[in-house]
Parts: structure tokens; sequence; C-alpha cells
């Protein structure tokens, strides 16, 4: 059958079968009919981000020894003072915060 | 200058599976879309338009269900499978087909010598002509390019129905066109 050497017949069947046919525009009404891609909302991770450090900023402030204040964790930084709870709690606030700023900008790239 | 060669069908199909790269998957349709139309053009006696609505019909299930693609075997079968169920589910809502009883059409008529050498018109009439299975089975083998196994497993009917068909229907085209057999 695939040797049409003999065959005129095969021959035919298979000249014809091999007729590349033209495009005529018929990927272009595929591509237009495929279903729009879908794309997660673009407020969903950024909101989850910021929640989930929302979150954790209000579970550390309210298991934070008492007297600790983001306040007074700057003025001990300030004087190098890095070891006391609220420099402790200002440190990791601004951690929170660069990584948040990261996420997200990682995200919009 | 050397260009960047051509990714295999593999490599695309992972494309789109991996990144819904709707790019890699029009590289797909303008490669097959051939195949896939000349195919159609013949299940469906030659309506053209019908054709290209089932093609289209069958690129966005192959979209769909590309995932269900398996690597080791040719996208082109898949791709075939897929358009013959579309043409399969299109005519069962208007008739029965029947792939598998080499009795379901009269006898070919006999060989009329007279009649001069075909065209692709008279190939394509000539095919219209023939019995839903025989039409099929022509299909697989000569435009979808599948072997006789290939053909008997898509259309899911015994290799030797696909062997009859396939006499048969070259006996009714060489009756048709005045094709002589060869020696």
């Amino acid at each position: 059958m695939k040797d049409p050497a003999n065959d005129p017949l095969d021959r035919l069947l298979l000249d014809d079968a091999r007729r590349p046919l033209p495009d005529d525009g018929f990927s272009l009404r595929v591509a237009l009919a495929l279903p729009p891609a879908r794309r997660p909302s673009p407020w969903l991770r950024p909101a989850l981000v910021l929640g989930s450090a929302a979150i954790g900023s209000a579970a550390a402030w309210l298991l934070a020894p008492a007297g600790t204040s983001l306040a007074q964790g700057f003025v001990d930084l300030a004087r190098f003072q890095s070891q006391t709870p609220s420099a402790l709690a200002a440190i990791a606030l601004a951690l929170a915060m660069a990584v948040t700023a990261a996420v997200l900008v990682a995200e919009e790239n | 200058m050397t260009g960047r060669p051509e990714p295999a069908d593999a490599e695309l199909v992972l494309a789109v599976v991996v990144r819904d790269d709707r790019h890699a998957f029009a590289r797909l349709v303008q490669r097959h879309q051939s195949m896939v139309r000349s195919v159609l053009r013949r299940l469906a006696r030659g309506d053209h338009g019908l054709a290209d609505d089932l093609a289209q019909e069958t690129f966005l299930l192959a979209w769909r269900n590309i995932r269900s693609f398996r690597y080791d075997a040719r996208f082109s079968t898949w791709l075939y499978r897929i358009a013959l169920n579309a043409w399969l589910s299109h005519a069962r809502k208007r008739r029965e087909v029947l792939l598998d009883d080499p009795d379901d059409a009269p006898e070919a008529p006999p060989p009329d010598e007279g009649i001069p050498a075909a065209d692709r018109i008279d190939l394509e009439r000539a095919l219209a002509g023939l019995p839903d299975g025989e039409r099929a089975a022509i299909a697989a083998c000569y435009y979808a390019d599948l072997t006789h196994e290939e053909a008997a497993e898509a259309l899911g009917i015994p290799l030797g129905t696909v062997k009859t068909h396939i006499l048969r229907a070259k006996v009714r085209l060489r009756a048709k066109l005045g094709k002589e057999e060869p020696r």
C-alpha cells in the first residue's frame, strides 16, 4: 500500500493525501476560538501576602512581653541597644515588611 | 546562517501543558491542520465547510484534553482519533454509521475501461461515493498515514475488516476512476 510505484490508484491517493492544504486563516480561527487564558485575580496574591504579614504582626504584638512598643524599639535601636524586646520587635517588623515588599515586587515582575 | 531547529511535537505539547503556551499550540495547529482537514473532508464526503467545522472542534478538544496525550504515541495519530470521534459524533446525530460491516453497501460496479484518467475532483467524488466504513478506512490509511493495525485500533474494528474495507474501496475506486490494477 505504501509503495505506490506499480499502482496508479495508490499513487493518486497518496499524491492527494500528501498535497498540503493551504491554511486559509484556519489556524487563526482556531486560536480565536480557544477559551481565554485562566489568570488568577491580580489582587489575590498581594492580598494573601499582606494579610499574612498583618496577621503575623498582630500575633507578634499580642504575644510580645508587656511594655514592648515599636516606638521604644526604634529609640533603643537609635541608641545601639539591639537586644531589648522592643528593639527585636522593631527589627522583626522591618524584616517582615522587607520580605513582603520583595514578594510583591517579584509578583509584579 | 543556521536557524533554530523546529521543535518536535512532544516539545510543543509539553510547552502547552506546562506553560499554557498558546504560541506552541498555534504551531501544532499549523503543522497538522492539513492532515486533519484532509481526513475530515474525506469522512464528510467532500463537504469542506462541515470538515473545517469539525477540524476546528477537533483542535479545541485537543487543547482541552492535551494533558491526556501520551508521549509514546504520535501526536498526529492522537489528533486523528479526536477528529474521527468528532465526525462519528456528528454523523450519529443524523444517522447510524457502520464502520465494521463489510457488507453494508451494494457490490461494486464492474470496471469501466472507457473512463479517462481521474483528476482530483473525480477522486473526491469517487471517495464521497464509498460506504462509510470503506471511506473511513481509506481516510485512516492514506490521509492520516496509519498502518492497517493502527487504523483497526483507531476505528475499533478488526484488522481483517480494515483490510477488506481497503480492498473493496480500491475495487470501487478503480471502477469509478478507470485505474487498472497493477499486475
